[in-house]
């Protein structure tokens, strides 16, 4: 029997995000090619120790000199500290394995993901990333593989292709953002330059995929889009309407939890038997503990009093788990407050509030790179028109920075306020040329229709 | 009508500003670009199905109307058909602007067949934009050409080309309305339009212009027009010009060394619009009244009448009468305030006037020689690769890396803490495989024998004898040849600011070549600069299984 945590951890395929985008794409690749043990294999841990106490075979120097070099090499190849683990850049892929303990947050959507990934999709991956290391990398590469070529062969993970439309689980929206993430983070493998950058863009286009995932398994309708607007930090139309999309957003998927809330307490109840709103505290403190957690607190003294409040036992849980901050697992409000945060992760939110003079970019310049790099073999163009990039980005992805014909009439009839949406579709272009500008991606043929260089 | 008014009628938004406001027989400009040969092509049946496309600005409509003209059709029964699609008579189809109405499944149809099978002519203009969904339209619906339309697009025209500069020019300075107006010596634009057709000055002009156009700002015939007329005319009406004309210190503002590197009206300083008159704001931006050159200073200051050129009475009168202290002064407030203007206005004056001054207080070091090298063959270019890579080394390095010729590998990916420190490889990849290349040599559009180019950037190309496709590249801007060129001189030194447009490109092209190149050598010798006093040496033998470090 599922609880309705474990239920909601199920359905989403995450229980909230990592601390840092990058280890996702870590996680990615360590349950790509190898089984997601929670124990560590022995051969796992020796590396762990050999790393952290400089003790490295196949170096060779004096003393000063190696314990200099291994010092620098560890800081170089560490991708996170956290209170429960340290992670590092997958240089060779066995680093991806040990654990900094966050990985129970995202480890349903990435072991979803990785399931549509087939023999080969696996093996192209391999030959891209490892097969064409740039020197330095190698350097680091071959350095740990000499730790572990004498210890005991770690099987590789077994890993059965299933389609993401197979899985009765996902939604029609959902299953279409794994297929395109398996999509670009291929394409990407073969643009990036080594394991390093693959690992930092890949962990951004993770984030993207996993919030606008937790969107579409809550089918919260998009027809007002996601709108990534670079010039939210200058001009006070873009910045309103920015807050308001994300606020409409973060409203809707709040309600597609409170709805599901109710059928997975609903299903719960039926899983474990007996009636579903008992009128005695000591029945629905016994519900509770079976439903939701042994420890949970919902159903205090004054039962009766909540129960008249919140109409019945679903709506005082609702309301515990929705309001309490201690709340015994806040699973709720955690999964709730994982896709803002992911959106910020990914570049796509401002992490400041609408008053904030801060500057700070919308739409940040490092998720546009890596956008274009994942865009390139795909488009198989060197260089095209922005705003053809634009109508791209608009549908694969539902990012859009331009109040276009599919959603200018709920623009006007909901933010009549704002002005004219060319003077904030003007401010975005600017802004987003100028990100382009800055990166060497922009070339003007025209002011009117200048060109994103997808190749240099 | 007086010059200024018809100048001024050029300037953005005025009543000349585009074709369409033009009125019938009144004086105008007229430029002889290159691109109206295709009229005559059109008349001779040589040309039958075109497409002008470039932004506004760039002279479609003027063009179109020229072709109109010479094919005996009346212009306003072709203007007036545009409300239904288009003019469609006697074989000619006309579309002077696909953006005026939708692009409708009949009309992709209609335009796909009258381009297929142009009957005496078919033209077609259309903005990039437009045309782009145009072909994406074509591509959608599976319509393709049995012979592919000639594609003119204006905007790839350069207009500070040595060649359309002096036609620019020509047709602005030369045209009949001047001899009509019959101006006095003495007038501001009489002046002005004297010192314009210098050819020294004219040349200064345009290698200033140059600076926006090699830094990637696309310039229109429009943005010409009325950042000529502003200069000329000190943007003045004739009667504020000839109140002005007859008091010399008045006037010193407004002559053409002044009022080419003003300020721009309503700019608002710390704002975000671009000013209006784009390329006076280039302009501005490269002031040389804001540039220090302290030995040129001390002789504008101390000998501005023993120069190699003379400088204008009204200057020489302000150095005379305004650079000392008067009796009734108890600050010195107001008189560095006039010392600050003469500077600005000597060195503006001696920048466009005499070889010496350009020299200066042009803000590049390397500009000549990068044109040179833009327009060079690129057989020609291999002497430039030396300074370019060893200008890498050194930027990569952090300075640390300067008597190599070859290029080291430098490891630029990630965003580790460890990024501060330098990282390569001594795996060297050697001058000879690399190419430098300009941007017209690299890609070359159908209709480009109409308009006159100039190339914008160079591209060093790796491995020298690949297909251009399977290269990898570096373009190779202004400001990248400046930082690399300037740190390999023997002066060296790096510019104050590095611009992080060059160094994305740097580092996207230094990490498609640490993949391309593979090792050969059996032990990879690697250098790590870790801190300003921590450096090891990596020597990696994979062979054996061993790094040594030293």
């Amino acid at each position: 029997m599922a609880t309705v945590p474990e239920k909601f951890a199920h359905y989403y395929c995450a229980r909230r995000e990592m601390s840092d985008p990058a280890d996702l794409a870590r996680l990615f690749v360590a349950r790509l090619f190898y089984p997601a043990d929670t124990r560590l294999p022995a051969t796992v841990t020796h590396l762990v120790e050999a790393l952290k106490h400089g003790k490295l075979k196949g170096l060779a120097g004096s003393k000063a000199d190696v314990g200099k070099s291994v010092e620098w090499l560890r800081a170089f190849i560490t991708l996170g500290w956290r209170t429960r683990g340290v992670s590092y850049y997958p240089l060779h892929p066995m680093l991806s394995r040990p654990l900094n303990r966050e990985e129970p947050r995202v480890d349903g959507f990435i072991l979803t993901l990785v399931q549509s990934f087939s023999s080969a999709d696996r093996q192209h991956l391999h030959n891209a990333l490892w097969g064409n290391l740039p020197p330095f990398e190698k350097v680091i590469h071959d350095l740990v593989q000499w730790q572990i070529e004498e210890a005991e062969q770690t099987p590789m993970a077994i890993v059965e292709q299933t389609r993401p439309g197979m899985d009765s689980n996902l939604t029609p929206a959902a299953t279409a953002i794994l297929e395109q993430t398996r999509e670009d983070l291929l394409a990407l493998a073969a643009e990036v330059n080594g394991v390093q950058d693959f690992t930092d863009h890949a962990g951004r286009l993770l984030a993207l995929a996993l919030t606008r995932f937790f969107l579409a398994q809550a089918n919260v309708d998009m027809t007002l889009p996601i709108y990534a607007a670079p010039a939210a930090d200058s001009h006070e139309g873009v910045r309103t309407l920015a807050h308001e999309a994300i606020e409409v957003h973060r409203a809707r998927f709040e309600q597609a939890l409170h709805r599901q809330f109710e059928a997975f307490f609903q299903g719960a109840v039926a899983e474990v038997g007996g009636a579903s709103d008992p009128s005695s505290a000591a029945g629905a403190r016994d519900l509770t503990e079976r439903i939701f957690n042994p420890k949970a607190n919902i159903v205090s003294g004054q039962y009766a009093d909540l129960r008249e409040e919140y109409g019945s036992l679903c709506g005082v849980s609702y309301h515990y788990y929705w309001h309490h901050s201690g709340a015994r697992s806040r699973f709720l409000r955690q999964l709730h407050t994982a896709q803002l945060n992911l959106a910020k992760k990914a570049g796509i939110a401002n992490s400041r509030s609408r008053y904030s003079t801060w500057h700070y970019y919308w739409l940040a310049p490092s998720l546009v790179e890596t956008l274009l790099l994942v865009s390139r073999p795909r488009l198989m163009r060197d260089r095209m028109l922005v705003v053809e990039l634009l109508r791209d980005w608009r549908k694969r992805y539902g990012l859009t920075m331009l109040i276009d014909d599919s959603w200018q009439d709920i623009y006007r009839a909901n933010f009549p306020g704002l002005g004219n949406p060319e003077a904030l579709n003007e401010a975005n272009q600017r802004r987003f040329n100028v990100i382009l500008s800055e990166r060497g991606r922009l070339h003007k043929n025209s002011d009117d229709f200048p060109w994103v260089v997808l190749r240099d | 009508m007086h010059p200024a008014e018809i100048l001024q009628g050029y300037r953005l938004g005025g009543h000349q500003a585009t074709v369409e406001l033009q009125k019938a027989g009144m004086p105008s400009v007229h430029i002889d670009f290159d691109v109206l040969r295709l009229v005559e092509d059109v008349r001779a049946g040589n040309v039958k199905a075109v497409i002008l496309t470039g932004t506004a600005g760039d002279g479609k409509t003027y063009l179109a109307y020229r072709v109109i003209d010479a094919l005996g059709l009346d212009r306003a029964a072709v203007a007036a058909a545009q409300s239904q699609g288009g003019y469609n008579q006697d074989g000619v189809y006309t579309d002077l602007d696909l953006s005026a109405g939708p692009l409708t499944s009949a009309r992709v149809q209609r335009l796909h067949q009258v381009l297929s099978k142009p009957g005496r002519l078919t033209l077609v203009c259309a903005n990039e934009g437009k045309l782009s969904e145009l072909e994406e339209r074509f591509r959608a619906s599976g319509l393709d050409f049995p012979q592919v339309p000639l594609r003119i697009n204006l905007s790839r025209r350069s207009l500070v080309s040595p060649e359309a500069w002096t036609k620019v020019l020509h047709g602005v300075l030369d045209a009949s309305f001047w001899d009509e107006a019959n101006l006095p010596d003495a007038d501001l634009l009489a002046r002005n339009r004297a010192a314009l057709q210098d050819a020294q000055m004219a040349e200064h002009v345009r290698r200033y212009l140059l600076l926006p156009y090699l830094l990637g700002e696309p310039i229109t015939v429009r943005e010409v027009l009325s950042f000529l007329a502003y200069v000329l005319t000190g943007g003045l009406t004739p009667a504020q010009a000839a109140e002005v004309s007859n008091d010399g210190i008045r006037l010193l503002p407004y002559l053409l060394f002044n009022a080419l590197f003003s300020e721009p009206d309503g700019y608002v300083h710390g704002g975000r619009a671009v000013p209006v008159e784009k390329l006076l704001w280039w302009m501005f931006r490269f002031d040389p009244g804001a540039t220090a050159n302290p030995q040129t200073d001390l002789q504008l200051l101390t000998r501005l009448d023993q120069l190699d050129v003379a400088p204008p009475d009204e200057l020489c009168h302000y150095w005379r009468s305004e650079m000392v202290v008067r009796p009734e002064e108890e600050s010195d407030t107001k008189y560095r305030e006039r010392v600050a203007r003469f500077m600005r206005y000597a060195r503006r004056w001696y920048a466009l006037f005499s070889d010496t001054g350009h020299r200066a207080y042009f803000p590049f070091r390397y500009f000549d020689q990068y044109v040179d090298d833009l327009l060079m063959r690129s057989e020609n270019l291999d002497n430039q690769i030396s300074p370019l890579v060893k200008g890498l080394n050194l930027l990569l390095s952090g300075g640390q890396v300067g008597g190599e010729f070859d290029l080291n590998l430098y490891h630029t990916a990630g965003q580790s803490i460890a990024q501060r420190s330098v990282v390569y490889s001594k795996t060297q990849v050697g001058l000879g495989d690399f190419c430098l290349v300009s941007d017209l040599t690299s890609g070359h559009v159908g209709g480009d024998m109409y308009v006159e180019c100039h190339p914008r950037r160079l591209y060093l190309c790796y491995p020298a004898e690949a297909d251009p496709d399977n290269q990898i590249r570096l373009p190779v801007s202004l400001l990248l040849y400046e930082v690399l060129m300037g740190a390999a001189s023997p002066e060296g030194g790096f510019p104050a600011t590095l611009w992080a447009k060059e160094r994305h490109t740097v580092g996207r092209f230094m990490g498609a070549l640490n993949r391309r190149v593979k090792e050969k050598s059996p032990v990879a010798q690697f250098v790590v600069l870790a801190k300003a006093n921590s450096t090891f040496n990596l020597a990696h033998d994979s062979k054996n299984q061993r790094i040594t470090v030293s």
